[in-house]
């Protein structure tokens, strides 16, 4: 009885465990410093133009394609880790804790599979605009912007693996496993 | 028969949300998988490789992890503090001074901050226990500091602005600058109220002993505070004149925010990351909702359902104040369930063409609904923002003593909505003026 109160605890498990751990730790830093030096960049690229009359040239381009880029997709699975994605709290009081870690398994498996195809069609575009060797006009240079399309797959793809481990590590626990998935993730 | 599967649909996003599936998983899942029932499975896996990236990969957009960052610092450096002891010198004075006080500093805080949610934890923190020991009636207190949270998401940066704009296709300056005369009016509205209950009724708060304040005193202490003045004028600034966009009005204003953070002690390297850790976390997870939103929105334009509720809604009325009300009440029954970007977010696809086939005032009807959302942060049963002032207090002050005292500021917001609904102007005036 006692197993099915708790994950599964083996030697695999806490392995991939600390793999999506370390995707999380990795995948949230870059976006982390991303987001600071979006904001020198664009801090001065703005007064460049104000005070000197200098434009930076690509800006807007290199905001839009991999600083936005970077900061909306690589912290998903930090999001997934922590229970930060935005749920509505409508029925789920009137739940016992057994429906609802088994609701919790079951919203978990959809998340995984929607991330999923939405995974699988960012890798796809990728694939396609790397062999197009994707690139934007800037004014001063052409920017390649397929990278860009492989960081999206990549943070959907990290979010995926985290989903995977929280599955796998809840599947014999049926209860008080709502929020947070009870390995190290 | 095509809006018979979007409304269906509708239904279904309604049960996936209701079973606690994250509100962009359940966007995407219903926008694509309607796409794929009307369409077939190719323009389905089209949209899904091209909206992720092509929403994400947007300038207008970029506004959001400034305004985001800009809040954080200015939120985990307590710049508080000092408004709100400047505030106290100015205002302590006054019936109710203190509470008038909270609501001027609120407002400040709001114009670096844009943040309702944490407005309120800065001004509950700081204001609430000084008003509760002067002898303030606590519900006076904890009311004031809860609703003055909810000028952040108008008076700029804001960034449900931000996201409206954004899905109404105006411009994100003029949609910014239009929050800030309701804004202004609704602190001044507040002070109002606070001025007159508390005169006529004295006992509820007891006069505080300001004799020895001089006026060199309050100048001294505009001192301390001028940093925070000149970051919210330049923000606002910089937007209203054309001189730069809202990413990089929201850019400097991070920068500034974090340097006078440094330079006063308040904030260090790990408060930095911290603040940019929590800022992704929060950027990320609303773009998932809004990557879902726009498909969601393609899916219901495939469908036809804009137009037979728009449509639907000519049946009615096409009076643009009984439309607004009409909105109004549907986001007050969304926000006993719902929180505020989840709302805009799901609505918006609907809302934004029907307004457009009626010919409504798209900023002002995005005024008056960041307005109605935050109101719903003030309304049970899930008034975040109570709930925030009783987690503050840790429950020394309860929900109920503060639902009390919300519900005086929630008569002067009746006052406020029928004078932006009655008056456009009041919205529209600054945003016509600008430049660009």
């Amino acid at each position: 009885m006692q197993s099915r109160s708790r994950p599964m605890d083996t030697a695999p498990m806490r392995a991939l465990a600390r793999i999506a751990d370390r995707i999380v730790a990795v995948t949230a830093w870059i976006a982390t410093v991303t987001v600071i030096i979006m904001c020198l960049h664009v801090s001065v690229s703005a007064l460049m133009r104000s005070v000197l009359n200098i434009t930076l040239p690509g800006t807007v381009e290199i905001v839009m394609y991999y600083y936005m880029v970077l900061v909306a997709f690589l912290p998903w699975s930090m999001a997934q880790k922590l229970g930060e994605h935005v749920t509505v709290d409508l029925l789920t009081a009137l739940l016992s804790d057994r429906v609802l870690g088994w609701l919790q398994f079951a919203v978990d498996l959809f998340s995984a599979a929607v991330t999923g195809v939405i995974c699988w069609a960012l890798v796809s575009m990728a694939l396609r605009q790397s062999a197009l060797g994707q690139i934007v006009e800037t004014g001063w240079f052409g920017l390649p912007v397929w990278p860009a399309r492989w960081l999206a797959a990549l943070g959907c793809g990290a979010m995926v693996f985290v989903l995977f481990v929280q599955i796998i590590s809840r599947r014999r626990l049926p209860t008080n496993s709502l929020t947070k998935p009870e390995v190290a993730l | 028969m095509n809006v018979e599967v979007g409304l269906a649909a509708l239904v279904i996003l309604t049960g996936l949300l209701a079973l606690r599936v994250p509100i962009g998983i359940a966007l995407v899942a219903v926008g694509a998988g309607g796409i794929y029932y009307l369409r077939g499975f190719g323009p389905a896996f089209g949209m899904l490789r091209s909206v992720p990236f092509d929403f994400t990969a947007h300038w207008t957009l970029s506004a959001v992890p400034m305004f985001v960052l800009m809040s954080a610092i200015a939120s985990h450096s307590g710049l508080t503090a000092d408004l709100y002891a400047s505030m106290r010198l100015w205002f302590g004075r006054l019936p109710g001074g203190l509470a008038i006080a909270t609501s001027f500093a609120g407002a400040g805080f709001a114009a670096i901050c844009g943040s309702s949610l944490a407005t309120t934890a800065a001004m509950g923190r700081i204001a609430v226990p000084e008003m509760v020991k002067a002898g303030y009636d606590k519900s006076l207190a904890a009311g004031c500091a809860a609703a003055v949270g909810t000028v952040g998401a108008l008076i700029p940066p804001s960034i449900l602005m931000v996201l409206y704009a954004l899905f109404a296709q105006v411009s994100v300056g003029k949609m910014l600058v239009a929050g800030l005369l309701p804004g202004l009016l609704t602190t001044l509205a507040y002070a109002l109220m606070i001025g007159i209950r508390c005169h006529l009724n004295p006992s509820l708060a007891p006069k505080v002993d300001m004799s020895g304040v001089t006026l060199r005193d309050k100048a001294a202490s505009l001192r301390r505070i001028w940093p925070v003045g000149l970051i919210a004028t330049m923000v606002v600034g910089v937007i209203y004149g054309g001189i730069a966009t809202a990413t990089e009005a929201g850019a400097i204003g991070a920068v500034a925010t974090a340097l006078v953070a440094f330079t006063q002690r308040t904030l260090d390297r790990k408060g930095l990351m911290e603040c940019a850790r929590e800022t992704v976390v929060i950027t990320a997870t609303l773009l998932l909702i809004g990557i879902g939103a726009t498909l969601l929105a393609q899916f219901l334009a495939l469908s036809g359902v804009p137009r037979f509720l728009s449509a639907a809604l000519q049946d009615i009325t096409t009076n643009h104040v009984a439309i607004i009300l009409i909105c109004c009440l549907i986001y007050l029954v969304m926000g006993a369930f719902l929180d505020t970007i989840g709302i805009m977010l799901l609505t918006l696809p609907i809302l934004i063409p029907i307004f457009k086939q009626l010919g409504v005032n798209e900023i002002w009807a995005g005024v008056i609904l960041v307005k109605m959302l935050e109101i719903g942060l003030l309304t049970p049963p899930l008034g975040m923002n109570v709930f925030v002032m009783n987690r503050v207090s840790a429950d020394s002050i309860k929900l109920g003593t503060i639902f009390k005292g919300v519900s005086w500021f929630l008569l002067v917001e009746v006052v406020i909505m029928a004078i932006l609904i009655l008056i456009p102007s009041v919205i529209l005036f600054l945003p016509s003026m600008m430049i660009g």
